[in-house]
């Protein structure tokens, strides 16, 4: 009786071991968090490609020809896109250049009127205090970001050599990833061996279904936004619209991220309320379809989440990890979860584990 | 002549592995060409046994089966808190292969008698396959269809008959 008493300690002990080296996983990557961001977004492609490799796989075409035909389409794919809507987007941020001196030139008038009428106010400030302040700390723009121009373009360049490592990765995943999953879990011990490589491929199939789901649903949600916008006369709707899409892969929290932009062009540029609560019921609008239409087809059952444990997540990932953090939270929370109900299964309900 | 041609099979597809030859032998993969038996290569794991080490336990859930490449294999289930021993398998044999279509517990214990190397073909990666290569996933498992379906069909023969003490039935 005793001896069966310990067992199931033991049990516990080891699981709380294997939670204590994933902590420490997680906190490694904290660390790396920097250079982790290239492999990050090669991960999200691989998750994304994948399926459309293994199809062409399947009519018999080999997994390296194969590749080279997705490659090959995503090349001309984001060709046409560039080529079709460059003009668009070009007009947008050529728009958005010449207005943001503009914009950077009303503010700093409204806080100067707001500080002579501050000075006229309140006697005892020195005139011209408050204004002199503003002057100084607020110089025109050129002057701003003149010093951080070789900074900008340093990360231009930092851009361009992690796209291409981006793309290196995803295309060796993509084509030796068996092969590297295989050599990594030769290292499992005989006894935990069947378990793992069970965890892995539940983990493998709920992230990457979660992943998968939220891409499209996003790039719906953009399409969407972008339509509703324009509609209504937005400026720079198919920019904020692609923002919309982008934060939506934040769940919860995204879509009120997502508004902000919209709101401000919509009381700055257009200077209406009325616009702006257009913007926020075409917004709600988009969000309504998506929640009950497309976010269900998309996403579906792949994940079982309550929305309390997935805000609770994205607010700690948040605040761990910042952006990143905050998208990564819920396909985080997801491999925990399928761990911990594999793990449970196997060493507590089976005790498989029992004999050392 | 027959040597070029088997050079360009060589270039093309390789040659056969010590693994490949193995896997052809197995009933489950008869039939397969070499390309294909290359393909199951790939997602087979080569493990390495120690004397006496658990495999598998019984009433534990399965995750595929075992073809045993070097070594022996010892079979037992426990009855009664006694072990009984059910057969032992040597090399090219294999067992464990109900566990690829589905996750029912183990009906018996395997141990290593010796030092011992086994293929290990795991249901995740067979189910993999059923998606990624319809054709070549749905050979194998019509091969493991039809080894059932023997299997049953004697089962039940031997159940008409009736055997003296039941034990032919119960496996």
């Amino acid at each position: 009786m005793e001896t069966k008493q310990n067992i199931k300690v033991w049990n516990w002990i080891k699981l709380a071991g294997i939670y204590g080296l994933l902590l420490l996983g997680l906190y490694i990557f904290y660390l790396a968090q920097d250079i982790m961001t290239p492999f990050l977004v090669a991960f999200i492609l691989v998750y994304i490609l994948n399926p459309i490799v293994d199809k062409i796989e399947s009519t018999g075409i080999q997994r390296g020809y194969a590749l080279l035909v997705i490659l090959l389409g995503f090349v001309i794919t984001l060709g046409l896109v560039i080529f079709f809507f460059s003009g668009a987007i070009k007009d947008e941020f050529v728009l958005l250049s010449k207005q943001i001196p503009e914009y950077f030139s009303k503010i700093k008038a409204g806080l100067l009127n707001n500080a002579l009428t501050l000075e006229e106010k309140l006697p005892y400030l020195k005139k011209g205090f408050l204004q002199g302040m503003i002057n100084e700390k607020i110089s025109d723009l050129p002057s701003i970001i003149g010093p951080r121009i070789p900074g900008l373009l340093l990360s231009v360049i930092g851009l361009v050599t992690n796209t291409l490592i981006v793309i290196f990765i995803t295309f060796f995943i993509l084509k030796d990833g068996r092969k590297f999953r295989k050599n990594i879990i030769k290292i499992v011990p005989n006894k935990y061996f069947e378990t793992v490589l069970c965890l892995l491929h539940e983990i493998n199939v709920s992230v990457g279904s979660y992943v998968r789901g939220q891409i499209i649903d996003c790039a719906i949600v953009a399409i969407l936004s972008v339509l509703g916008l324009y509609l209504l006369g937005l400026k720079y709707a198919i920019i904020i619209g692609i923002i919309c899409g982008v934060t939506n892969i934040i769940p919860y929290l995204g879509p009120v991220i997502g508004m902000i932009p919209g709101i401000f062009v919509a009381l700055v540029e257009h200077q209406s309320g009325g616009m702006a609560v257009s913007v926020v019921a075409v917004m709600m609008g988009v969000q309504l379809i998506d929640n009950v239409l497309i976010s269900p087809l998309a996403v579906g059952q792949s994940v079982d989440l309550h929305p309390v444990v997935v805000i609770l997540a994205v607010s700690i990932g948040g605040a761990i990890l910042g952006l990143w953090g905050m998208l990564l939270a819920v396909p985080i929370y997801c491999a925990l979860k399928v761990t911990f109900q594999i793990l449970h299964k196997g060493i507590i309900e089976y005790g498989s584990w029992d004999a050392i | 002549m027959p040597k070029i041609f088997e050079r360009i099979k060589n270039i093309l597809v390789g040659e056969k592995t010590e693994i490949v030859k193995i896997l052809e032998k197995v009933p489950i993969f008869e039939g397969l060409n070499l390309l294909e038996l290359k393909k199951i290569e790939i997602i087979t794991h080569e493990r390495d046994y120690m004397d006496k080490e658990v495999i598998f336990h019984e009433k534990e859930p399965g995750a595929g089966m075992y073809i045993i490449k070097s070594g022996s294999i010892k079979l037992s289930k426990k009855a009664d808190n006694k072990e009984i021993f059910l057969m032992s398998l040597t090399a090219g044999d294999f067992f464990g292969e109900i566990a690829l279509l589905d996750e029912s517990p183990r009906s018996a214990t395997a141990a290593s008698e010796g030092r011992t190397k086994l293929l290990g073909f795991y249901r995740p990666d067979f189910l993999d396959l059923l998606k990624r290569e319809p054709k070549l996933g749905s050979k194998v498992l019509l091969k493991l269809a039809q080894m059932i379906a023997t299997r049953l069909r004697n089962t039940t023969d031997s159940r008409i008959k009736g055997t003296p003490d039941g034990n032919e039935a119960k496996y």
